[in-house]
């Protein structure tokens, strides 16, 4: 059997790479005599094992003449797997008529016809000449006789590059094409293509393979861009983005997330789910995953589902989830929203409107209990103007005291009703004694009455930045908690008030001997929500509310519980400006003089009383009066222009009622054109006020 | 020789409130009822024929709008002073008050005393009383300064009438629909009136529209 050590045969191999197929081809050349019978070419995948011998199409067999041939044979049994011998039989065979150089030619021939049927592209360089195959003439965009020689083919195809390709080629050239080089080459119509190559040499020849992989790189940049725009939109998206394998294993976890439940992806990954879910609703999760796993149904699926998180620091928080599983890779994407903020809105909304509600309701009650307690007292007066008798003379001044009470129970009605609207509430001051003496009554109802109240408030508090109806929301909201937390049988509830050490804030508490609260429930007692009462009975909004209401207006809330013992919540408001606004005064402590010189006693008594609800010391006109006045409010037809002048520039402020004259040209005054106006007229009072005490 | 009674004519539609008044005016020797009126919808005919000093009138009636009822009285009988006795004490309604050329603003539960003396004040003296209840919710609540916006009042002084009809009936919890369909108009022209107000007002949602609306009694007017 003939083998490699056969003389007669050359064994030649060719590496051959990309897409043609075959890792090698290998090509054994009659050696032997002068006389050759035929040229065998064999492919075969080297990468496989054990090898296979493949048809390299019709080149399995190829003869430079006609005569027999024995392709299966050769292919089935034989052939280069078995250290490059040539099919049996083969070496037997003559053919006297063909001399070496024919043979030669004929073996050129057959390289070229080889590689003409390649699907890569090819280069078949023999000495200085060139010839492309199909294919590379389709790559390049040349057809083989525009490139023939190496020098041309550098030059045309590489441009101004051409020298350095060429000194990168000779070096591969050197290292026997061991790796493959890629390079950009401009083709005939200008594109720029990248090509890969490898080659092998042997004697005289060389045969490059490339092919191109313009498309491929594109791809792979496009794959990588839209990679990275996909990580970037992750990256940057509002909501939470986690991945989860089908155990619920988190995956990939970006910013939002992170930022939302106060986790780095570090510490979440390769965690499950779950995790970001507190107890109750945790276990209802892992049922869930069970069941999506199972049915392939999930409550979160697609839509947005709204449920419980918990964040690193244990604070629970509202949700909106939305699952979608890509089925392919057995994955699901969560997306989340934090909707704490919403849900707050939503829940305050609603509370509004309850209090709205309530509102209308005691309103409607404060105006029928006035309408029938003005008769009730003005009768109550003539029975006391009548004289009673001593046996039932204390009836009468308990039934007085009721009125009294009821009166009081009207006017807190009132004071519970006035909405915020448009005044800062941190503009408002209240005096905690004129408060009380009006919501007592009120405030009172809102324990049950077998829980022993008292109220110790302190004549004299300064008065303190709230708006009155928001601290009875307030103290209404403490005074309820605290009825549903003290026993029925020994319930004691105390409000109470003092001013602080360093005088900066009064001190409302409201403290009860209930049940008290874990450390747990007071330190989350304001969180808006949360509620230690079962859902439907408490919106967990009444001390967050109340919160509320103290921050707007600077202060503080602290809350001392223990359990068993009880709870105080303190609420710390912060001390008004000693000067308020309604007692404007020029830094002397006595209110500002105003003068009024209008005639019409009725136009006069309203500025009077606008005046001295600013603020102002009013007086009637008198010489010395009106020197002395820092505001001046007067008729327009009976004044002398030049003595307002003399007034204006001495600092006085005027105010002018009726349309100014003609006559008195340009004045710095305030004109109310219509005295009947009391909207501008008040408005023009009060500015003057501020201006004067600003 | 002394001075002939204040004569008062009562505007109000609670008799008993009325009766209970009544009653102790004539306590006093210097007042007197004259009259009573359950609306201020014949106001003027019988002010005319009794000639009262005094008009003691309420505000939330059924019938007519009591200040333009008030503004016709001045004109025909301005010798008659009109003093406004209200269950509520509101901004618009005291400027409504004034601007209709009312003398004086008490509230309900003010002291019987301090009415009767108001009462007195304005008849013998012609001058405009508040009672010191009022004057003590008048209180400013805050610093104006020039050029800076103006207090409630003068916004609810800005709405047309209609836009203060649609504003009640929105307070009354009435729905857009409902509201149309009272006043005639499409559910559209309602929304364009609704969206005015809360811009005349400078209120930017509904639920806040409402509590407004309950705080100035117009709710319930």
């Amino acid at each position: 059997m003939a083998g490699p050590q056969n003389p007669q045969y050359q064994r030649l191999s060719i590496v051959v790479s990309g897409d043609c197929g075959y890792r090698d081809i290998t090509l054994f050349r009659w050696t032997g005599g002068g006389w050759i019978k035929k040229v065998f070419i064999w492919a075969y995948d080297s990468s496989r094992i054990p090898r296979q011998v493949r048809r390299l199409d019709e080149m399995e067999w190829m003869q430079l003449h006609d005569g027999p041939s024995h392709p299966d044979r050769s292919s089935k049994r034989d052939g280069p797997t078995r250290a490059g011998a040539p099919p049996e039989g083969v070496a037997a065979e003559r053919a006297p008529d063909v001399s070496v150089d024919e043979c030669d030619e004929a073996y050129t021939t057959l390289l070229r016809r080889m590689i003409e049927r390649l699907s890569s592209g090819a280069v078949f360089i023999e000495g200085d000449q060139l010839y492309m195959n199909a294919v590379a003439e389709e790559i390049t965009g040349y057809r083989s006789d525009e490139l023939g020689t190496v020098d041309e083919w550098f030059l045309v195809l590489f441009g101004n590059r051409h020298e350095k390709l060429r000194s990168q080629y000779e070096s591969h050239r050197q290292n026997g094409f061991d790796t493959r080089f890629t390079a950009i080459i401009e083709r005939k119509d200008g594109q720029e293509r990248r090509i890969a190559f490898t080659g092998s040499r042997w004697d005289s020849h060389e045969i490059w393979f490339f092919h191109d992989e313009t498309e491929l790189a594109q791809t792979a940049r496009a794959l990588r861009e839209s990679k990275l725009r996909l990580q970037a939109i992750v990256d940057t998206a509002v909501e939470g983005i986690i991945t989860i394998d089908h155990r619920g294993i988190m995956i990939s976890f970006n910013r939002a997330a992170a930022d939302i439940f106060g986790y780095t992806p570090a510490q979440v990954l390769g965690q499950n789910i779950s995790m970001l879910m507190p107890p109750p609703y945790r276990q209802e999760h892992n049922g869930s995953i069970e069941q999506y796993l199972r049915t392939g149904q999930s409550q979160a699926n697609g839509a947005g589902m709204e449920i419980t998180a918990q964040r690193k620091d244990g604070t629970h928080f509202p949700i909106e989830l939305a699952v979608s599983p890509i089925d392919h890779l057995q994955t699901s994407t969560c997306v989340l929203r934090d909707i704490s903020e919403r849900k707050e809105t939503e829940a305050r909304l609603m509370q509004a409107q309850r209090l709205s509600a309530i509102g209308t309701l005691a309103a409607g009650l404060g105006h029928d209990m006035n309408n029938i307690l003005l008769p009730v007292r003005a009768r109550l007066d003539l029975i006391d103007r009548a004289g009673l008798p001593e046996a039932v003379q204390e009836h009468f001044v308990e039934i007085r005291k009721s009125a009294k009470y009821l009166q009081n129970l009207a006017d807190g009605l009132h004071l519970l009703v006035m909405g915020s609207g448009d005044d800062g509430v941190a503009n408002e001051s209240t005096s905690l004694n004129d408060w009380w003496e009006q919501v007592h009554s009120l405030l009172g109802r809102a324990l049950p009455k077998s829980v022993h109240f008292t109220a110790s408030i302190p004549p004299d508090l300064p008065k303190i930045r709230v708006a009155p109806h928001q601290l009875t929301q307030a103290v209404l909201n403490l005074l309820v908690n605290s009825g549903k937390a003290v026993a029925p049988d020994d319930g004691r509830v105390e409000l109470w008030a003092n001013v602080d050490e360093d005088n900066q804030y009064v001190q409302l508490g409201v403290t009860d001997n209930g049940i008290g609260m874990t450390d747990e429930v007071r330190h989350r007692a304001i969180e808006p929500f949360f509620t230690t009462q079962s859902r439907g009975l408490g919106t967990g909004l009444g001390l967050s509310l109340v919160h509320g209401v103290v921050q707007s207006g600077g202060g503080k809330i602290d809350i001392k519980s223990e359990v068993g013992q009880g709870t105080t919540i303190l609420l710390r408001f912060p001390i008004a400006e000693q000067q308020s606004n309604s007692e404007p005064s020029q830094g002397t402590g006595s209110p500002p003089r105003a003068v009024i010189s209008v005639q019409d006693p009725r136009s006069g008594s309203i500025v009077e009383n606008l005046l001295s609800i600013a603020g102002f010391d009013a007086e009637p006109a008198g010489i010395e009066a009106i020197d002395r006045a820092a505001l001046w409010i007067i008729d327009a037809l009976d004044q002398d222009p030049g003595r307002v002048r003399e007034r204006l520039a001495e600092g006085c402020i005027v105010i002018v009622l009726g349309p100014l004259p003609p006559a008195w040209g340009e004045l710095d005054v305030h004109v109310v054109e219509n005295p009947n106006d009391f909207v501008k007229l008040r408005t023009a009072i009060e500015r003057a006020a501020n201006e004067v005490s600003p | 020789m002394t001075k002939p009674p204040i004569r008062v004519l009562c505007v109000e539609d609670h008799a008993f409130l009325v009766d209970g008044l009544r009653a102790r005016f004539e306590i006093e020797a210097d007042i007197k009822c004259v009259g009573h009126l359950e609306s201020a919808e014949r106001l003027v005919a019988v002010a005319q024929e009794l000639r009262p000093d005094i008009v003691l009138m309420d505000i939330e009636m059924p019938g007519p709008d009591p200040f333009e009822t008030v503004v016709d009285l001045m004109r025909i009988l301005p010798s008659s002073r009109v003093v406004f006795l209200s269950a509520y004490i509101r901004d618009h309604y005291l400027s409504a008050a004034v601007n209709a050329g009312a003398f004086g603003y008490f509230s309900k539960s003010d002291e019987t005393d301090e009415i009767i003396e108001g009462i007195r004040t304005v008849a013998r003296r012609g001058v405009f009383v508040l009672s010191p209840k009022v004057k003590a919710r008048c209180t400013p609540t805050k610093r104006l300064k020039r050029g800076q916006v103006s207090p409630m009042t003068a916004k609810l002084d800005s709405l047309t009438p209609r836009e203060h009809e649609v504003l009640r009936m929105i307070g009354r919890g009435m729905t857009r629909t409902e509201i149309a369909e009272t006043l005639c108009r499409s559910v559209k022209t309602i929304d364009g009136h609704r969206e005015k107000i809360m811009n005349k007002l400078d209120i930017h949602d509904r639920g806040e529209l409402v509590r407004f609306t309950i705080r100035e009694g117009l709710a319930e007017a």
